[in-house]
């Protein structure tokens, strides 16, 4: 009987939750905000699939402005034939200009929102994120996924330094630490990534280009999978990164000189006018591709420093080797102080021909 | 009614025993519970990325605490009821046991409102706090009026069923940064001393013991089992701490309420893109011992001093505990309710404990 009495309870309580129907419900799949016309407000744009049958499905976009992003969300809603479902959502973009004056009230409702994950990705538009969300790309993005699937694919295959939603939290509060995100402009009919926004706190300060994003990855963090085009006197090339891990010193302490030591184990997979098989030709490329390496991160942390931020966390690296660390000091110093930055190249292979 | 059965020792009949080595089970079963969502950020705010050491040391002062416990009962025979009314007298043991009775269904509650309010923000925002607290209270009152073996039953289903939930600190460990975990022993004694003590609440749940100490065959050999218990409950905070440190940096810790929940946003699979709702379900089983336990102790203090019986008394008891976390609504309280039961729980395991143990050694022990 009593085992009855209970069998029957779950029947009462299965009632109880909202029920999510996927064909009852918008999966907003992408975020844009932008500044708006008004002062003070942002504009948002979200983009969903409608699906037309079982198969097939097509994109679809809706803006809306307000002050805030719950407000922009309401106004969307009224918008919608069905409500607006943010479980789904994988990437999350913002225009440079709206970059610029901060973005971290919009962030801090998302990161409320026990629906939203910590893996979507963030992103900066050199356009509005209306203009790049709009188009349908040649229906490249009619799985809805394209923006989150470019970077993702780049993270993994490519130069992209691994970058989330919970990477920019990190480095966001931090204290010695500043975040990064994609930058993303559109082209045609396609959408690049032309390099790296640079934050101070929750404004965008400046961006690095994408010949520089490898040379960040490498300083960033170890990796297995990137390409480096290097190019010095007499020959242009290619350098297959297989490996690649950094570590940190501080040379002179507490906070004066630091050196970021990376070793980068790699192949040659495109060089012009030298023959790879002689070992001693190797050295000479191996010492050239070091010293250009060494030139242009150097180019990094210089431009870093002007910046007055920290992407690399070379501040979270100190205080990690430093007993009674002072925050204070070391902010004060971090404009003056020396980084030195060194390549260990070792060439192992040069592709499947001699 | 006979007012002061703790006078004589405990009678157990030998059918309603567990073997000791099953002590494990209970230990760990008790002690895991909603703690283990949070504890690290409270920890860290003292001592940040010492905090695994503060957790060891919390385990080992666990380990002395279990070992006093254990002499105490071994000497004296028996249950700590018993024990009150060996050293206290029969007027001062009651309220004594009574105390302890009380605490333990302190415990309970605030596993179950702690664990209703991370549904409440994760799952169901909606979702009013009785219906879960009925849904539990009814759980555990039904597993408790089923008697002690089946109780250890579920502790070791919960384990077996929910041991997995380690393997996913595998991925915010691959995200993390080693360098959170440095330097070692950056800090004050005076803060490593507060982070021990808010420790201690994620600890809470091996004290059964000194009720149910009587139910285990062989009671002496249990002690061992104990141990390992804790032992294993230490090493899975280790784990925690440790993952949570690496993959958040300190202030952003400081701002989240479930940490370990947090942690779970980047675990996916192929088949399940968010995990922590998995996970927040499988924690409903893993509270599940900690209230059957805590329901069972409490109800077994009632009937080691009024002799009513377990199958009586569980009724009212679990009644509260249905009723007793809807008067908690806000993250404030929730959070004032786990600071003072750790507080409790602090001054029972450091204080208390060492005086029945001081007491004991002077005291004769039980007529063999």
């Amino acid at each position: 009987m009593k085992k009855l009495i209970l069998l029957f309870m779950c029947f009462l309580l299965s009632g109880c939750a909202e029920r999510e129907v996927l064909d009852d419900i918008t999966i907003v799949r992408t975020l844009g905000f932008d500044k708006a016309s008004k002062d003070n407000e942002i504009k948002g744009t979200i983009n969903y699939p409608i699906f037309i049958n079982e198969q097939t499905f097509k994109m679809k976009y809706l803006t809306a402005s307000g002050e805030t992003s719950k407000e922009i969300r309401n106004e969307l809603n009224e918008m919608t034939a069905r409500p607006l479902f943010i479980g789904k959502l994988n990437t999350v973009l913002f225009s440079a200009e709206l970059a610029k004056q901060g973005i971290m009230e919009t962030l801090d409702t998302l990161q409320r929102d026990p629906g939203v994950g910590r893996a979507i990705y963030l992103g900066i538009t050199k356009q509005d994120a209306e203009s790049v969300l709009s188009d349908d790309y040649n229906y490249t993005n009619s799985d809805g996924n394209y923006f989150s699937n470019l970077i993702k694919q780049n993270e993994n295959f490519s130069n992209l330094p691994y970058l989330n939603f919970h990477t920019f939290l990190y480095a966001f509060f931090a204290d010695c630490m500043d975040p990064v995100m994609p930058y993303l402009s559109k082209k045609d009919d396609a959408v690049k990534i032309i390099g790296l926004a640079l934050f101070k706190d929750d404004k965008m300060v400046g961006s690095i280009d994408e010949h520089q994003i490898l040379i960040f990855k490498t300083l960033f963090q170890n990796f297995n999978e990137g390409s480096f085009q290097f190019s010095t006197k007499g020959y242009k090339g290619n350098l297959e990164i297989l490996k690649s891990k950094m570590h940190f010193e501080i040379i002179q302490k507490p906070h004066k000189k630091v050196m970021i030591i990376v070793d980068v184990k790699g192949r040659l997979t495109e060089y012009t006018k030298v023959n790879a098989g002689d070992p001693r030709v190797v050295k000479g490329i191996e010492k050239n591709i070091k010293k250009e390496l060494e030139h242009h991160a150097l180019e990094l942390t210089r431009k870093f420093q002007k910046l007055n931020i920290d992407p690399l966390g070379i501040g979270e690296h100190v205080r990690s080797q430093t007993k009674g660390f002072n925050l204070q000091k070391y902010r004060d110093q971090y404009k003056d102080m020396d980084i030195n930055v060194v390549y260990n190249l070792k060439i192992t292979e040069s592709g499947i021909s001699q | 009614m006979n007012l002061n059965k703790s006078k004589f020792p405990p009678q157990v009949h030998e059918n309603a025993k567990i073997a000791p080595q099953l002590v494990f089970f209970l230990v760990i079963g008790a002690q895991i519970g909603v703690g283990i969502l949070g504890f690290v950020r409270y920890i860290a705010k003292f001592v940040n990325q010492d905090s695994w050491l503060v957790v060891i040391a919390g385990g080992l002062g666990i380990h002395l605490v279990i070992w006093m416990m254990f002499s105490i009962l071994n000497k004296h025979g028996g249950d700590i009821f018993n024990i009150h009314h060996q050293f206290f007298g029969k007027w001062l043991s009651i309220p004594l046991s009574l105390l302890l009775s009380l605490y333990y269904l302190a415990t309970a509650v605030v596993v179950l409102r702690t664990f209703i309010e991370a549904v409440q923000n994760w799952m169901f925002p909606g979702i009013p706090t009785w219906t879960l607290s009925l849904i539990f209270a009814g759980l555990a009152y039904y597993i408790v009026s089923k008697g002690f073996r089946v109780i250890t039953g579920i502790a070791f289903f919960c384990f077996v069923l929910t041991l997995w939930i380690m393997f996913t600190h595998y991925f915010p460990i691959k995200h993390g940064h080693v360098i959170n975990l440095m330097p070692f022993f950056d800090h004050e004694l005076e803060d490593f001393y507060q982070a021990f003590k808010v420790m201690v609440l994620s600890f809470i749940g091996f004290e059964y013991l000194l009720a149910y100490y009587p139910h285990i065959q062989d009671s002496k050999k249990a002690q061992k089992w104990a141990h390992y218990g804790s032992a294993s409950t230490t090493v899975i905070y280790i784990i925690t701490t440790i993952s949570t440190l690496m993959y958040f940096s300190p202030k952003q810790l400081q701002g989240l309420t479930w940490p370990t929940l947090q942690e779970w946003k980047i675990v996916t699979f192929p088949f399940i893109e968010r995990f922590e709702y998995i996970g927040i379900s499988f924690f409903g089983i893993v509270i599940l011992i900690n209230l059957a336990l805590a329901l069972w102790a409490s109800c077994r203090g009632l009937n080691r001093v009024f002799d009513i019986k377990i199958r009586l008394s569980v009724i009212p008891v679990s009644l509260i505990l249905f009723l007793a976390p809807a008067f908690f609504t806000t993250r404030f309280q929730v959070d004032e309710l786990n600071n003072y039961t750790g507080k409790i729980a602090y001054y029972l395991f450091y204080a208390y404990l060492p005086l029945l143990f001081v007491i004991s050694i002077f005291k004769k022990g039980a007529k063999k």
